[in-house]
Formats: structure tokens, sequence, C-alpha cells
């Protein structure tokens, strides 16, 4: 079984960096972004990132702008929103939008890894069907 | 207040608490909803079975069984269905737990007037997209069939020509050349293009099955049948029937069949009661049915009946200036589906799917294209990459100075090897016949 790549973004660098560690330590391999468009960027870069954490209070492009993008970009990358300032607004509108689940801090590390772990799973079950799946129409013009 | 609704939206209720559901009747019925409501999770359970619901509002929690149970049941045995939670214990948990169980909409008791028919709307709206997504059927002018040769060209010219009439179709080709996308591309181009196509597979339904499945059956048929059940060829009335594989009907449901393609009508299994259709009979088979007729194990005169218009597709092996076409197609879908940057093939990956047999034709290129979007991790596809009987077929490839004899063995070698030893297979692909095949063997063993 090959490593889970983490992408976490969150622009408190004292946070990213013990998270990080933690993660790592429990056999993660981590990437970090500051914001949203450094995420993005990495993405657009890396498709082997499976999971993404994504704060949601930002500066710049804000989580739920930076969720939004992330998955009309690269619509099986599960996102995990993670953030301090919940709502029950906030809960529904990540949902929505696609996000794979939406947790608050402080946040148990057992249950973040349990997530990722979860959602990278769910992420390789997407990708193994849609390799199985043979597409039933086709709709291209005839030249 | 809300303008009443055009069409009928029909709303189940669930809450413990009868204020509650009074509250939603009282507040949505003016609004042109019809509204039916129950008091526990069982009870909404049997009524989602029994009459059909456009959307479901449900309390969260409620004794035994919860809303959140009732959601996820009604997820998964109903995807046409809008589904509201409300709750009076409004949390975040709670909230995201709904909506990754399939809710649509989540609410706060007391919620207004307003609020609840805020939500209804933006739910009948989503209903409404979804509806809409699943019943589109394709555009004009899309045959979902791509080629530029002229094999393909005398196809489409076949295919305007049977959606212009209502005779009976015949589609012969390999599996693999597309035979469903032709028959619906002639469904969705002629005149009953808004009526159902219903698509069937002669092999995948048991012989036991497969005459009530076509025609239907009458309560206490026989054990196992319940209650009427109508047969593909009723849903499809108006429309057309697409019979798969119909090489492999028996002898006994061909009768069956010429009798509905002759008088447009059947019994029901169980009825004597004798039922009318107004259904197009499209049929496909990889089989040759005239050698099947000559052999008596197809029926001549249902033959007949069924060839008045003969589409022949070709394997993919007879057009080969299609495949870059069905490359770059195939790959930008897969490319887009997966969300990743695109690929190309390089020259040499390109010329060797050029020369390859492909005995599963389109369908064979389109699972590759998607293995090779989804294991080929740069932004080329090189020979490597290709399975080894497609880099085989690399040696002969234009550049090498080789003898007749050792490009026809090569030849031979790979289409065999691309049908895994099959002999029958691959010589009928080499255009031989299975004697003259074994022959050639037999001298290059002595060569070498």
């Amino acid at each position: 079984m090959t490593k889970i790549k983490v992408l976490l973004v969150d622009d408190e660098p004292s946070f990213v960096e013990t998270m990080v560690k933690r993660l790592h330590k429990r056999g993660l391999e981590m990437l970090t972004a500051f914001g949203g468009q450094e995420a993005l960027a990495l993405l657009d870069s890396d498709d082997t990132i499976e999971v993404v954490i994504l704060d949601i209070r930002m500066p710049g492009m804000d989580g739920m702008q930076t969720l939004k993008e992330i998955k009309g970009r690269h619509p099986l990358v599960e996102v995990i929103m993670l953030t301090a300032h919940g709502t029950v607004e906030s809960g529904i509108e990540g949902m929505k939008q696609g996000a794979f689940d939406y947790l608050l801090k402080p946040c148990d590390i057992a249950q973040l890894l349990d997530k990722v772990t979860e959602a990278a799973a769910h992420r390789r079950q997407h990708q193994e069907r849609i390799y199985k799946a043979r597409i039933q129409t086709i709709t291209l013009r005839k030249p | 207040m809300a303008p009443k609704r055009s069409s009928r939206c029909t709303v189940l209720a669930v809450d413990d608490n009868l204020n509650t559901l009074e509250v939603i009747k009282r507040n949505l019925t003016p609004a042109g909803y019809e509204v039916v409501t129950c008091a526990e999770v069982p009870a909404a359970v049997r009524i989602l079975e029994e009459q059909p619901i456009d959307v479901l509002i449900t309390d969260y929690k409620m004794p035994r069984h919860d809303g959140l149970e009732l959601i996820t049941h009604a997820g998964e045995n109903y995807p046409d269905l809008g589904m509201i939670m409300v709750t009076g214990y409004p949390s975040i948990d709670g909230a995201v737990q709904a909506v990754k169980s399939g809710a649509d909409e989540y609410l706060a008791k007391p919620f207004t007037e307003t609020e609840l028919l805020a939500a209804m709307e933006k739910v009948t709206d989503k209903l409404a997209r979804r509806r809409q997504a699943r019943a589109a059927v394709p555009l004009p002018g899309d045959f979902g069939i791509l080629g530029c040769s002229q094999a393909m060209q005398a196809v489409f010219r076949l295919i305007d020509k049977a959606a212009a009439m209502t005779a009976n179709v015949l589609i012969s080709g390999e599996s693999g050349t597309g035979k469903e996308l032709v028959a619906r591309a002639i469904h969705y181009r002629g005149a009953r293009s808004a009526a159902p196509f219903v698509s069937v597979n002669c092999t995948a339904i048991p012989e036991s099955l497969l005459e009530s499945e076509l025609f239907g059956h009458v309560k206490g048929a026989f054990t196992g049948a319940k209650e009427d059940r109508a047969g593909y060829f009723q849903i499809a009335d108006g429309g057309t029937i697409f019979l798969d594989e119909i090489g492999d009907a028996s002898l006994n449901l061909q009768a069956k069949l010429l009798r509905i393609m002759q008088n447009k009508e059947f019994f029901r299994v169980g009825s004597s009661q004798i039922c009318k259709v107004d259904t197009r009979i499209i049929a496909a088979t990889h089989k040759n049915l005239q050698a099947m007729v000559e052999k008596g194990l197809f029926r001549e005169d249902l033959y007949y009946r069924l060839n008045i218009i003969d589409i022949p597709l070709p394997p993919l092996r007879e057009r080969r200036e299609d495949i870059a076409i069905l490359v770059n197609h195939f790959m930008s879908e897969f490319c887009r589906e997966m969300g990743r940057p695109s690929i190309t093939l390089s020259d040499r990956a390109l010329q060797a799917l050029g020369v390859y047999a492909w005995p599963g034709n389109v369908r064979e290129l389109e699972n590759l294209m998607q293995r090779l979007v989804v294991m080929v991790d740069g932004p080329q596809v090189a020979v490597a990459d290709l399975p080894p009987a497609m880099r085989f077929t690399i040696r002969s490839l234009p550049g090498e100075m080789r003898t007749l004899s050792q490009m026809e063995a090569d030849h031979i070698n790979a289409v065999l090897e691309s049908v895994g030893g099959n002999k029958s297979r691959a010589a009928e692909i080499l255009g031989i016949d299975r004697k003259t095949l074994r022959e050639k063997l037999k001298k290059q063993t002595g060569a070498n």
C-alpha cells in the first residue's frame, strides 16, 4: 500500500508545523500550503495528492472558495474542511460543495487520521470504479 | 403567499410531532404541493414503496429510527427524491451528517413559512435539473459514434435512412463495434425519439425468464409472480426495443418474436388476453444469421422480417484510419473525467496501435485508453506502456528490411497473441481458414 499523500492548507505556520510533524509520524506523506492559491498551484502540478485538509478562514482566497476551485479542477481529490470557526451554515455549504467531511479545531489527531484514511480509500475506490467502468454513451458529433 | 405550482409535486412529511406535520401541511398545500404525512420511519418507508413521492421532509430525532436512517435508506433506493432534514436540535455535526447522507437542505425548527418554501424551491429546482440531465438524449446530429473512414460514412448514411423509416433493423458486427450506439442513434434521430428506447440483451436473461421479461406476466402466472408486471415490449410501446444478441434466442422465443412482428400482439405469461403494442424492433448480433438459417438454428421467416434494413458494422481493423481520432477522443474524455491534465501518445505508440489487430474493436481501444489514463504518470504514453500484445506489433513497423515470410510470420504471431492463442479467432481475423493457419504455423516451426 502506497503512503497517502496529503496537502495541509492553513495560514497559521505554527499549526501547520505541528500537524505536519504529527501526521508524518503516523505514516502520511505531507505537503503544505499557506493559502488557497498556493494549494491550487501545488494540486495543478502534482496529481498524486489524494487528500487536502483545508482551513476555512484564510486571508485572500478563503477555504470555501478554494474548495470550489479544487473540486472543479480536480474532482477526485478529497477535501476535509478543518476550522476553528464552524457554523451549521458553513458545514452545509462545505458538504454541498463536495467536501468529504467537516471537522472542528481542536481536532483529535486519531480522528483526523481516520478521516484522512477514509477519504483516501474513497478516492482510490472512485478511481478504481472509473478505471473499470465502461462509458455507456459517447456524445461526439459526426465529423 | 407563494404562487401555486403548475405541476403537482408530492411531499412526504415525517415527524413524531403532529404539530410540525400540521404546520408543514398548512404551509405547503396552498402553494400547490400535495402533502402526505406520517409519524414514524417504518410508515414512511412503506409510503415511499407504495406511491410516487417527489420530496421527503423528515425530522431528525424520532423514537426507534431517526431521520438520518430514513434519509440514507431513501437516498439509496430513490435517486430521484429530493430530501429536507428538519430538526429542533441543530448542530454542525448533525448538519454535516445529514448532507453527507443525502439531504439537500437542512432546516432548524421552528422555521417560518418563507424558510420552508425557499428550501422546497431549492430542492424542486435541483430535482428538475437532475431529472432533465437523466432524460437528456443525444442531440440531433449526434451519432455517438466516431469515424471519418469510408466504412463509417456508409454506416452514417444507413443510420439516416433507418431513422427516417419505421421498418425493423438488423445490425451485425463483432463485439465492441458499437451496435447499441447505432440502435440508439436510429431511435433518437427518428420520429419515435420521445418514446422509450429499451435495450435487452438476449444472453443476459436466463431462458426461463426471458419470456416473462419480454412480454410481462400476470399475478399468479408462476411461483413468485406476486403482481402483474409489464414486459419490455409494453414498456417500449410507441418506441423501440433493442434486442441484442438475437442470434442466441431459442427457437421457442424466435416463434414468439415472429408473432409479435406479424400481428403486433402477444400474450402476457399466464394470460389468455391479447395485448397490442406498437414497438419498433432493432436487433443485433455478432453471429452470421444467414449461416444459422442454413443450419436450421435461426428461423428464416424471422430473419427476413428482421433484416429489412441491414447495417453491417466494420471491425476496427478495417477502418484503421479512425484509430487516431478515437484515441484522441477517449484520451480527452478520460482525462477530463479523472481531472488530470491531458496526455498524448508518442508517434511510435500510435503506430503500434495502428497495426494491432483489435479483436475487441472500439471497446478494447476505449478500455485501453482508460487504463493508460490511470496508469501512465507522465504527459506522454510510450510503447513500453502498452500491453505486450501491442508492443509486439511494433516489430512490423516500416523501416526494417525484412522478407515477406518474416512479416507474415510476425503478423500471424501478433494476431494470435492478441486473441490469447485462439486459433479459430485468429484465422477469422487473418481471413484464412483454420487449416491454412495451422499449416503456416507448422511451416514457421520448421523454419525455426
